[in-house]
């Protein structure tokens, strides 16, 4: 239950973290940005902010569940060890996500290029931060 | 090593075949009006293009990783390739069918859920549990 409850925290930390991100990302409005806001098609930020952490909330707990199982197989100690599981499910999450996407996009030249880069890149930073943040909160969970 | 990839190779490719079998069959479309890959009027040779690359790439990658947390799979024999099979679904098919809603993808989350359960959960799990044993 532990892991549970660390992840459920991290993933909630994690889900905010991204939705931040992109509300800076918005300020700064680089043109790479632009296309990320045109793909995004919630119209209202707080909605897709609620979905976000919800849904951060639920894969979070989940991911820490697995984190409490392999817990002495995942290389590293301390904030390293949470970040590279993080990194492992940000691998087999979003960056599986993006490749697809990026295929589907090179094989049938539609824009699925924006679903990748957007799995890529702003996916892959929240299960960094949850990473980060996921051992930290373990330790200090005493259930 | 080897073995890892090759285990990892075929039961990615069978995976992969399972994908397009749903696609080409008319599975999916039984509970989606959009196409598995959200594009339409894709020919059967870009699906398997796709699906296989994907298949050999990922197959892969997983089982890498399943030869490195294989002690740790809480199960024995076959099934632990089922278990890692069923987490590996949770953190990517249906992690990628339940992010897709908000986007307006909803009709399309069942059926890409149902689809790679059997896909990675049943047919790569089961694969990799029979082909990779310590």
């Amino acid at each position: 239950m532990r892991g549970f409850y660390a992840g459920l925290l991290a993933g909630i930390f994690g889900g905010t973290t991204l939705i931040i991100t992109l509300i800076v990302a918005e300020i700064i409005r680089t043109g790479y940005v632009t296309i990320v806001q045109d793909f995004m098609k919630p119209d209202v930020l707080r909605d897709y902010l609620i979905y976000m952490v919800g849904y951060m909330a639920i894969f979070g707990s989940i991911s820490g569940i697995f984190y409490t199982i392999f817990y002495n197989r995942i290389p590293g100690k301390g904030v390293k060890k949470g970040i590279v599981f993080g990194c492992i499910i940000g691998l087999l999450s979003n960056i599986w996500m993006g490749f697809r996407h990026y295929l589907i996009g090179l094989f049938t030249g539609t824009e699925s290029y924006f679903i990748s880069s957007f799995a890529l890149i702003w996916g892959f930073e929240m299960w960094f931060v949850y990473g980060l943040v996921l051992e930290p909160i373990y330790k200090r969970l005493n259930l | 090593m080897k073995r890892i990839i090759i285990s990892g190779l075929i039961a990615g490719v069978a995976s992969a075949i399972v994908l397009i079998i749903f696609q080409i069959s008319g599975l999916f479309e039984l509970f989606s009006t959009t196409p598995i890959l959200g594009v339409e009027n894709v020919n059967v040779q870009t699906i398997a293009q796709i699906e296989i690359t994907l298949g050999i790439i990922w197959g892969i990658i997983w089982s890498v990783l399943y030869a490195f947390i294989y002690d740790y799979i809480p199960a024995i024999g076959f099934k632990k390739g089922l278990v890692y099979g069923l987490i590996i679904w949770i953190i990517s098919g249906f992690r990628l069918a339940v992010i897709i809603i908000p986007y307006g993808g909803y009709l399309w989350t069942t059926p890409f859920a149902i689809s790679t359960f059997f896909s990675i959960a049943i047919v790569y799990g089961l694969l990799i549990g029979y082909l990779y044993k310590k």
